[in-house]
């Protein structure tokens, strides 16, 4: 995901992807922008003013500082610290919080390394710029779990540099030496005579120090907050009620939409009472959009009743004649082709067994909690945008193209996201938006009813998966062949060809630590021309279940305990081994079930992380009851310990909710599924006990925001099957 | 209509549609955000509030049926509530769009039951989280009833 990630972005205006190191520091003047104050006041989305400080990496010259204390009109800035007259500091986290926890991490490493007080740090989404890009990505977007794997390095350098920065300010107003001052607890102290000074004191003569080209990391051992589980910047205004959301942002003179779009995808309207919907109080405007149409109003509900009204009616579009059964039975003939090689090894013909099965998986909606939704303010010489979306590049691209502004004329307003999951690297919302507040000429708000945004996600695409394996006497591999046939998600977000394929297809399937002999894979593309996107753990979320379910069914085949047989696999020094030993501990492996337990385990290598997962499960009234899951996870290094294992739990009830009762159907084009009662989510009552362990590891950081997907669909299959004697091999999971 | 109503101790006055959910009266009309809007049919509770302490889903609620109850928002909840507390303290929100429903939910139940079981926390939280928060949603629970017995 990650190399066609930097093919994207190296096709895109953004700047370039260079490695981020210690010894390439750009530094350059920012000027800050100037829209509206008043405007921003009302979204609570302001900043302050003061001073900035910042510069972009890699490689660079000259330092800038802004100072913009007396300046109303000095937001949007662009930088990394912020710093009012009072000598409140304000850091910008690159990222897009979703609930993942990363704008928390991030902080922790910045506060840590600066020196600054963590707990009196302001932490701030900042707007759309290169400067913020994702350093695994090359531009400005949050997914594939990288936050913490691609600023773990860039932002301590940020953050040393920073603070050499200060420190060299301050000695020279102290007119001493900077190797006699270090930062302690956001004051610079001279240690030989123990006088103190605030950053704001020093910050003004700070721009005009030459930012250190090798700035000296701090060692593990002087770390403060990384590695403690400090609370979560977020969580005060998440309790409070305050916390802006995209659909909370409120602008003067705002307009709120809500849409229709073609049921069949890539539809288009055909008719409509343009008079009914407009006899409704409050409706303002009928436009259409791509695909669809939009009634624009005072407010939602008058909006919805204006729709009610509009009775749009569609025809055509890509999807027409598609039904759940034609679909599932194209990916089965699917498995007939021969479809792109991406291993190839010779045949075994001396084996003893052999054995061939095909899994399946369904398309899956994310149903963020919060609806799709973003809001724009279109004038002639801006184009200034909100939205709950972890894709900023893409949002400011598609800005200006609709806009007809030039990049620098965007501006893009990071919310809080009610839930991304994968569903906001997509920016259809923020289109939308940027349109209607062209077409009305005020700033509009768009907001999608549920069922709208069920029938208009970017699925995560269904799959079917072929093994055929050969085995020796003992059942252990000695040739495995893989097919898999499923739709490209890359092909979606890049508007790529109808050929293509991606790696995120197959990945997982013949990249594991297993020592397989003899893999081959083979990756078919059926292009539904149903929109396709990455849901939680993207390709590795119905990979890890077809891989992990053949494992498990070969080891039963074998006679062999699925811990024992997957170490048979294994280099008793790899890290999945490792996971497995301690998560067989944890659960009490080796201890029986009770009789009515049955227990299955998976093992999924994903996002830089190892992942293992025992299920243990009964039925209740013919119903499956998951009861405990336990789960290790090694991610390398940990910033903060309780936000990997939330993520990790987080991960297995997302997790749960798919395999127990995920599936979108399609009728006539049509997705069927509408709102939480027919595609509905686990509750508290059906979630297990969760147990995680974090393996200890210096390691380099991996992810942990999806990794904890992948494994609990085939443990839990493998639990039920205890239970009932049957191999499941669909997704989702009936008994 | 015109609609006086009493929100979290506060009097407003506003003009609108009687068939109007009382969720986008709040949010639209009075820029009460805290209330969140999650599917608009009464089924994943995203959209809770109380009248007069009992929960009701804002979203599917026309301001019509209003008969002068005491609306309480998340707006209106004390922030030394042991709810609120045991909120913070144990970190519970993720993404946190829900958070505000569950929260009203919880203070309902600590109103209405001084201890209790699994079963009572399960009846009475069945608001939705994609984020998955609902182990630390119980424990928030069984904190804050500890909370509200020691200040007792």
């Amino acid at each position: 995901m990650q190399d066609l990630m930097k093919k994207i972005s190296s096709q895109s205006s953004q700047e370039s992807s260079v490695a981020h190191t210690s010894k390439n520091v750009q530094v350059e003047v920012i000027e800050p922008e100037n829209p509206s104050r008043r405007a921003l006041l009302k979204a609570g989305l302001l900043g302050m003013g003061g001073l900035v400080l910042g510069f972009s990496l890699p490689s660079a010259q000259k330092a800038y500082a802004k100072t913009d204390a007396s300046s109303s009109n000095s937001y949007p800035v662009k930088g990394w610290l912020q710093l009012d007259e009072s000598g409140q500091l304000a850091m910008f986290i690159p990222v897009s919080e979703m609930g993942q926890g990363s704008q928390t991490a991030i902080t922790m490493i910045f506060a840590d390394e600066l020196g600054a007080d963590y707990q009196k740090v302001v932490v701030k989404s900042p707007i759309n710029d290169p400067l913020y890009n994702n350093p695994m990505f090359g531009m400005q977007l949050t997914g594939g779990s990288t936050a913490v794997r691609a600023w773990w390095e860039p932002m301590r350098v940020i953050a040393a540099t920073l603070r050499e920065m200060l420190v060299k300010s301050a000695a020279k107003q102290w007119q001493v030496s900077a190797k006699e001052c270090e930062i302690k607890e956001g004051m610079i102290l001279h240690k030989p005579t123990q006088r103190q000074i605030a950053f704001q004191h020093v910050i003004d003569t700070a721009k005009w120090v030459q930012p250190p080209k090798n700035p000296t990391l701090k060692k593990a051992s002087e770390y403060r907050y990384i590695g403690k589980s400090m609370p979560r910047v977020d969580t005060p205004s998440k309790v409070n009620g305050t916390a802006v959301f995209g659909i909370d942002v409120q602008l003067p003179d705002m307009l709120i939409a809500t849409v229709a779009q073609s049921p069949v995808f890539g539809g288009q309207v055909d008719s409509y009472d343009e008079q009914a919907a407009k006899s409704v109080k409050g409706v303002k405007g009928i436009v259409k959009i791509p695909h669809g149409i939009a009634v624009v109003a005072d407010s939602y509900w008058q909006a919805k009743k204006g729709l009610e009204k509009l009775k749009p009616t569609f025809k055509g579009g890509d999807t027409v004649g598609l039904n759940t059964d034609n679909i599932e039975k194209r990916l089965h003939d699917g498995l007939n082709k021969s479809g792109e090689s991406v291993k190839s090894a010779q045949a075994v013909t001396d084996f003893e067994h052999k054995y061939e099965a095909v899994y399946s998986a369904p398309y899956l909606a994310h149903t963020t909690m919060e609806p799709m939704n973003a809001t724009a303010h279109v004038t002639d010489s801006h184009c200034e945008v909100w939205a709950p979306t972890q894709n900023q590049a893409q949002s400011a691209k598609v800005a200006a193209e609709l806009s007809l502004h030039q990049p620098e004329q965007v501006t893009i307003h990071t919310t809080y996201l009610g839930g991304g999951f994968g569903r906001r690297a997509f920016v259809d919302y923020v289109a939308q938006a940027v349109t209607l507040s062209m077409e009305m000429e005020r700033p509009v708000k768009v907001i999608w009813s549920r069922p709208e945004d069920i029938q208009h996600d970017f699925y995560r695409p269904a799959a079917v998966c072929k093994f055929d394996v050969k085995t020796d006497a003992k059942g252990l591999p000695l040739e495995w062949q893989t097919k898999v046939v499923s739709d490209s998600t890359m092909a979606e977000f890049t508007n790529g060809s109808d050929t293509m394929i991606d790696g995120a297809m197959s990945e997982g399937l013949a990249d594991q630590e297993y020592q397989l002999p003899n893999v081959s894979l083979s990756v078919v593309r059926e292009d539904m021309k149903i929109p396709v996107g990455f849901w939680r753990s993207v390709g590795h979320s119905y990979t890890g279940f077809f891989l992990e379910g053949m494992l498990n069914d070969l080891a039963q085949k074998a006679g062999y305990d699925p811990f024992d047989y997957r170490r048979a696999l294994l280099k008793p020094d790899s890290r999945t081994a490792g996971v497995l030993n301690q998560l067989e501990k944890l659960s009490g492996w080796k201890s029986k079930p009770a009789d009515n337990v049955g227990r299955g385990m998976a093992v999924v290598e994903s996002f830089g992380s190892f992942a293992g997962e025992v299920v243990e499960a009964r039925l209740e009234n013919g119903q499956i009851k998951v009861d405990k899951v336990y789960s290790v996870i090694d991610c390398g290094m940990v910033v903060n310990p309780e936000i990997v294992k939330r993520q990790m739990s987080s991960g297995i009830i997302y997790g749960l909710t798919a395999a127990l009762k995920g599936k979108i159907h399609f009728e006539q084009g049509r997705v069927q599924e509408t709102n939480f009662d027919d595609y509905p989510a686990l509750t508290m009552a059906e979630t297990p006990e969760i147990i995680v362990e974090i393996v200890k590891s210096e390691k380099g950081p991996g992810g942990y925001g999806e990794p904890g997907v992948p494994p609990v669909a085939p443990a839990l299959a493998a639990a039920v099957s205890q239970l009932t004697d049957k191999i499941y091999r669909d997704l989702p999971l009936k008994v | 209509m015109k609609l006086s109503l009493v929100v979290n101790n506060k009097k407003y006055s506003v003009e609108a549609d009687s068939d109007t959910p009382l969720l986008w009266v709040l949010r639209d009309h009075l820029q009460l955000n805290g209330t969140k809007f999650g599917c608009g049919e009464g089924l994943c509770g995203a959209c809770t509030i109380l009248l007069d302490g009992n929960p009701i889903r804002s979203c599917s609620f026309p301001i019509s049926s209003l008969k002068d109850q005491a609306i309480t928002t998340i707006e209106g909840v004390d922030p030394n509530h042991p709810v609120v507390q045991a909120w913070t303290k144990l970190d519970v929100p993720q993404c946190g769009y829900c958070q505000s429903g569950q929260i009203l939910s919880a203070v309902v139940l600590l109103d209405k039951t001084s201890n209790p079981t699994d079963e009572d926390v399960q009846s009475a939280m069945k608001n939705l989280c994609r984020c998955g928060t609902y182990p630390e949603i119980k424990k928030a629970v069984e904190l804050s009833t500890e909370l509200k017995r020691k200040e007792a």
